[in-house]
């Protein structure tokens, strides 16, 4: 079968082209790029990625990350900042970059036969979880306590891909349980999420669902005060705006 | 690296996200196909990845439609006028306006039409990520362009309210 030209290649229409053309300069920011980069470990700020075991890199602390099952993919390696099969070093930027971004998706896709199928990373059930306390009882976990961001510990923990799987396959049981609005079992969620990555690679997401539940929950001034930890910790997320939305709500 | 990763946001772009959630959706699908690079066949990496970013994509807006107090554009609310290609301000509106027009397609023709119009993948390689026959992406491919065209004529010749630009 012989390829189709494309549309614009044919003459389209003069206005569908300036429309087509007008979504294909669309590009992601940087940041979006450099956030994604750090919440995978593999790299920040502009090319400062240098492949080699041992290989120091000039500026901030460096951080050496085993990638060895990144690297088996060198398509996607490449794609995720030109690593090599054993270790790459990198230099972390400013901390703010080493914050993982959050991910207000909903859980993971579900599993399906078809060779096509999306790929799935983690059952969004988390079966066995303790149920959550009714609403009317004290909270399971304070959540006045102190929620430190993450950029420290995370830039020091060893990367590997079980420990991201599960660590997705965490938030996705709490997203999920919120998207069936079981709020209060989003809560119990979230404190097992946070006993068992002290990393906290999904901080900021951590606390914008921790948010959304307590709202859900009518829970108002503990959603104000998560508000203000998500807006104090991680200035920079993209669920910022929903944290502002959430304290611009009289009390 | 930005070129594969500004295919996957445009992809979640199309597909109805704001700016942020293809931010966040995106980071979401490289995080999946970190865990599953094992799995994931060489030569195929964009299939695989638009895929992923079509089940995040639809994850992702049943989450935002949960969401309280979400500004956008509403069901039923009309897009702004006609942008004019001269004004460069409009390059928001001309995104906004086809990501309507897209939204008024099917998802199968709207996935057809992203990926061969504006993504350029050759029609074997939309086959193989959607999972239908080669000469389905041709069909689909035809109907798509043609709802597009009735679609924007359909914008285009819509009377202007008052108050809007000229």
């Amino acid at each position: 079968m012989t390829e189709p030209k494309r549309w614009l290649e044919e003459g389209a229409p003069r206005d569908i082209e300036y429309l087509v053309r007008a979504v294909q300069s669309e590009q992601p920011g940087d940041i979006s790029l450099r956030r994604t980069l750090t919440a995978l470990g593999v790299g920040l700020g502009a090319s400062t990625v240098t492949v080699g075991a041992g290989a120091a890199v000039a500026g901030a602390s460096t951080v050496t990350i085993t990638v060895g099952l990144l690297a088996k993919w060198t398509a996607l390696g490449a794609t995720l900042g030109t690593l090599t099969a054993g270790v790459a070093t990198l230099a972390r930027d400013a901390p703010e970059l080493a914050r993982p971004a959050p991910s207000s998706i909903s859980p993971a896709p579900a599993r399906l036969e078809s060779n096509h199928a999306a790929p799935v990373v983690s059952d969004p059930i988390v079966k066995d979880a303790p149920t959550t306390a009714s609403v009317t009882e004290p909270p399971t976990t304070s959540p006045h306590k102190r929620f430190a961001p993450a950029v420290q510990s995370a830039s020091t923990v060893p990367l590997d891909a079980e420990t991201l799987a599960e660590e997705v396959k965490s938030v996705d049981g709490a997203r999920a349980a919120l998207a069936a609005g079981n709020a209060a079992r989003t809560l119990t969620l979230l404190d097992e999420y946070e006993r068992r990555f002290p990393e906290r690679r999904f901080g900021p997401e951590a606390l914008y669902l921790r948010m959304e539940a307590l709202v859900s929950l009518g829970r108002t001034s503990q959603a104000r005060s998560t508000a203000e930890r998500l807006l104090a910790s991680y200035p920079n997320s993209p669920h910022g705006a929903r944290a502002r939305v959430v304290l611009s709500k009289k009390p | 690296m930005r070129e594969h990763y500004a295919f996957v946001w445009r992809v979640l772009r199309r597909s109805g996200l704001s700016s942020a959630d293809a931010d966040d959706a995106a980071q979401r699908v490289f995080l999946v196909a970190a865990a599953r690079l094992d799995s994931i066949e060489e030569r195929s990496e964009r299939g695989f990845l638009y895929r992923t970013a079509a089940r995040v994509a639809s994850n992702a807006q049943r989450s935002i439609r949960r969401r309280l107090d979400t500004p956008g554009l509403e069901d039923g609310e009309e897009p702004a006028p006609f942008p004019a290609p001269d004004d460069l301000l409009d390059q928001r509106r001309a995104r906004d306006l086809l990501d309507r027009v897209l939204s008024e397609l099917s998802e199968d023709l709207r996935a057809t039409f992203i990926l061969f119009e504006i993504e350029g993948l050759r029609t074997p390689e939309i086959a193989e990520a959607i999972g239908i026959p080669l000469g389905t992406v041709a069909s689909r491919l035809r109907r798509a362009r043609a709802e597009v065209e009735e679609r924007v004529a359909h914008y285009r010749n819509r009377p202007r309210s008052k108050g809007n630009l000229p």
